[in-house]
């Protein structure tokens, strides 16, 4: 099934703004992530903490939608899903 | 009533949104939370502009180091209450304006007795915890929020109106770790100036808002993006609906 990413800041730098990513049916929003972290260890590092879960620093939303409030990097996707991917930014 | 001298002072913007946009944002009350980079920036705007009353909210003193990027704190600020030096800056940018300064960090405790004084309030705080709080009291006041954060070249801004707009919670329902951000003065002043340019669109109804959309500024590549936020229906403050 394809997903389009939309990858922003740090992230658009390595990945490119925007690109279409084909998955197998029932993939999560972890298997999204580990494919895309495959592509480099420093973006796995960018993604991924010490003990492989998705750093509190880096955002996701599904749909619109942050995958913390559906489930978490469980959440499964569906064809035609679009995800962005961005780091979070705190200061005021 | 616009007096002859406020007419004058306000000439380049009643052009645009006319003598009622105007009385609009005198009668207004703008509850400035952090008086950082970005509250240095969104308050500035605000004064200028001819807001009534701004109340800036803030328990740091000022250091050296803000001086990069917070414009309302001075060489000789340092050492002082920041909510001081930012009313003492903002009188002095406009003194038509009522400036209050609350020393004092936000928290649950005060968030809901300054926000009931407000009309909008406006996020220049620095962390999602504090920032929680606040979406919480704004929710409970049916108060807009104008959110705004900054690290580096990077920033976003969206206007959260309570009943109609995803909560800050529905789009950002976890705090990330506070740290300290690299901060360029610039950035802030780009997301000060869209949060400041929000509340006078909200106050004069003009243009359309923030509203459902997050925007996201990349200095670095000079881009600015827009992405759809939704809301959470399970979410724990606002319940995700519509009133």
């Amino acid at each position: 099934m394809i997903i389009k990413l939309k990858a922003f800041a740090r992230f658009r730098d390595i990945l490119g703004g925007e690109t279409e990513l084909d998955l197998p049916d029932s993939s999560t929003v972890f298997d999204l992530l580990n494919l895309v972290a495959s592509r480099s260890g420093d973006l796995s590092y960018q993604i991924f903490d010490a003990s492989g879960k998705v750093r509190e620093d880096v955002n996701v939303m599904v749909n619109g939608r942050h995958f913390e409030s559906l489930e978490g990097s469980k959440t499964p996707l569906s064809a035609g899903d679009e995800v962005a991917l961005f780091p979070a930014v705190v200061g005021g | 009533m616009l007096d002859s001298s406020e007419v004058a002072r306000y000439d380049r913007q009643i052009r645009l949104f006319g003598s009622e946009g105007q009385k609009k944002i005198k009668e207004a009350t703008a509850l400035v939370v952090g008086a950082g980079g970005l509250g240095s920036s969104v308050s500035a705007y605000l004064a200028v502009a001819g807001i009534g009353r701004i109340i800036v909210v803030d328990g740091d003193a000022v250091e050296l180091s803000n001086l990069n990027r917070q414009i309302l704190h001075w060489t000789e600020d340092i050492g002082r209450h920041k909510a001081v030096s930012a009313a003492e800056t903002i009188r002095g940018l406009n003194p038509e304006v009522e400036v209050e300064a609350v020393c004092a960090f936000a928290d649950e405790e005060n968030l809901a007795d300054l926000v009931s004084e407000a009309d909008v309030v406006v996020d220049a705080l620095d962390s999602f915890s504090a920032r929680h709080h606040l979406n919480r009291a704004a929710l409970e006041a049916k108060v807009p929020l104008f959110h705004g954060a900054v690290s580096g070249f990077d920033g976003q801004a969206t206007t959260i109106i309570p009943g109609l707009t995803p909560c800050l919670r529905c789009i950002f329902p976890r705090s990330p770790p506070k740290v300290t951000s690299p901060a360029l003065g610039a950035t802030c002043g780009v997301i000060g100036s869209i949060q400041a340019t929000e509340v006078i669109k909200w106050l004069t109804g003009e243009g359309e808002l923030l509203c459902g959309r997050l925007l996201l500024w990349d200095g670095l590549q000079a881009r600015c993006d827009l992405i759809p936020v939704e809301r959470n229906p399970g979410c724990p403050d606002c319940g995700g609906e519509e009133i």
